[in-house]
């Protein structure tokens, strides 16, 4: 039976068109990125007291094949410093009444200590070994673990009571300073979630 | 006979099309998920880590300013006027050394040339960079002002003014320093720029060779006037609501 053009015709469209579907998906696209404006300078007024300094041991590993046989093997370990940081921000409430009846006592609220910051420190990285066969390891390979590890590095300082031992520090640094200021007493009252207001 | 011969080819690609299309995960899309798929490819990623604590310590920083400095690596430390041939001649006959030999801007363009071709960072072709943030944070460090005798850093007095007794504090504090510098850490989700194939052990280098001309921008004198600055206003500030009228600020640790 002789075979119909019509059906070459339909033959050679279809193939085109799986061909173009799957040949699609490696075509290149266009990457417009945008970087949001961020202020140069910022005014803080941030009392930094505690710091746990956590040592994290990282490894990356990617492996391809093609048709079982390996086509890419990247591997890296390197260990670094999470150092994660306490204290208080001044700027969110900070309150200091004197007594009425005492001029020697004040009265002072602090806001509550929190996690000022998390950083992996760059300067203590030490790789123990990398291999890069079929491409090399990229930056956002290496750094895009320590995301989520940030995270859980975080929990774990708060569990183990940075926070406690943050505002147990600048309790004791504004003490010092105010009884340097000439008063006998210093008072810290709780500190306020809806910011109310401290009176003497 | 023509339209036979044709026929068998076609009809092959077009078998192989569809088992490519459907059958395996080459295209890098999912048509028809619930299909068996062949892995023709494969492609498997590990990622690991263990954090334990190492240490933990007492920190007494007042920290009043932040400064932002971006900067790209290597592009930023290549002088335009400069170029290796000149600074490679120039070295043939030095006597003395390197930086001696050296304008700043040379032994600069030196180290980065040198650091970029350590790490194996394209500086011609495909131009290879990094966009590294240091965020340099300035305030007091109250470590020293913290253990100093009380008549040292801060002394009251009263004095009779015209509108009567006036109640001064006369405070010394400490000198404004940059009290932290830190590498931003870099992610997917804040560095839209293309990644970049580096080890490690070269991120460390990077970081540490841009933090540490992040430390001699010409911008620290006027940081460093800032936190001074905020330092002193928050301190007068709160002397006030603590009773005091006046609040002088001197240079007793250099204040």
């Amino acid at each position: 039976m002789p075979v119909q053009p019509s059906s070459i015709r339909i033959a050679v469209v279809l193939t085109a068109v799986l061909l173009a579907t799957a040949l699609g998906a490696c075509a290149p696209a266009a990457r417009v990125d945008t970087i949001a404006v961020q202020q140069q300078l910022t005014d803080l007024l941030e009392l930094h007291t505690y710091e746990h300094i956590y040592r994290d041991v990282v490894y990356f590993g990617e492996e391809k094949s093609f048709l079982f046989v390996r086509t890419v093997d990247r591997q890296v370990l390197f260990a670094v410093d999470i150092r994660v940081r306490a204290g208080v921000d001044l700027s969110e409430g900070f309150q200091l009444v004197r007594d009425a009846a005492s001029a020697t006592t004040v009265y002072v609220r602090l806001p509550p200590a929190k996690v000022l910051s998390v950083d992996a420190d760059e300067k203590s990285i030490h790789e123990y070994f990398i291999r890069e066969q079929g491409g090399r390891i990229g930056l956002l390979d290496i750094t895009g673990q320590l995301e989520e590890v940030k995270v859980r590095t975080e929990l774990d300082a708060v569990e183990r009571g940075i926070l406690r031992r943050a505002e147990e520090n600048a309790k004791r640094i504004v003490r010092d300073f105010l009884i340097m200021a000439g008063f006998e007493e210093v008072l810290f009252a709780p500190a306020s979630e809806d910011g109310g207001e401290l009176r003497g | 006979m023509r339209r036979r011969r044709v026929w068998p080819p076609l009809a092959a690609v077009l078998v192989i099309a569809v088992v490519i299309v459907f059958f395996t995960n080459i295209p890098g899309i999912s048509v028809l998920p619930f299909l068996p798929k062949i892995r023709i490819q494969r492609s498997e990623t590990t990622a690991s880590s263990v954090v334990t604590l190492q240490s933990v310590r007492d920190l007494y920083a007042f920290n009043t300013v932040e400064y932002i400095h971006r900067a790209v690596f290597p592009y930023d430390y290549l002088p335009q006027d400069v170029s290796i041939t000149g600074i490679l001649q120039k070295l043939r006959t030095a006597t003395g050394t390197v930086q001696e030999t050296l304008t700043p801007e040379e032994y600069l363009y030196f180290q980065t040339y040198n650091l970029a071709m350590e790490i194996g960072m394209s500086l011609t072709g495909r131009a290879e960079f990094v966009v590294v943030t240091v965020v340099l944070t300035a305030g007091f460090d109250l470590r020293e002002w913290m253990n100093a005798e009380g008549a040292e850093v801060f002394r009251a007095e009263t004095v009779t003014g015209e509108t009567g007794e006036v109640r001064r504090a006369i405070v010394a504090p400490p000198p404004a320093a940059i009290t932290d510098v830190v590498v931003e850490d870099i992610s997917a989700d804040n560095y839209p720029y293309p990644d970049i194939a580096v080890s490690a052990e070269a991120w460390r280098r990077i970081a540490g060779f841009v933090e540490e001309r992040a430390r001699e921008i010409p911008q620290i004198p006027m940081l460093l006037a800032t936190a001074a600055r905020n330092g002193r206003e928050f301190v007068a500030e709160v002397l006030r609501q603590a009773g005091y009228d006046e609040v002088v600020f001197t240079n007793g640790m250099e204040m």
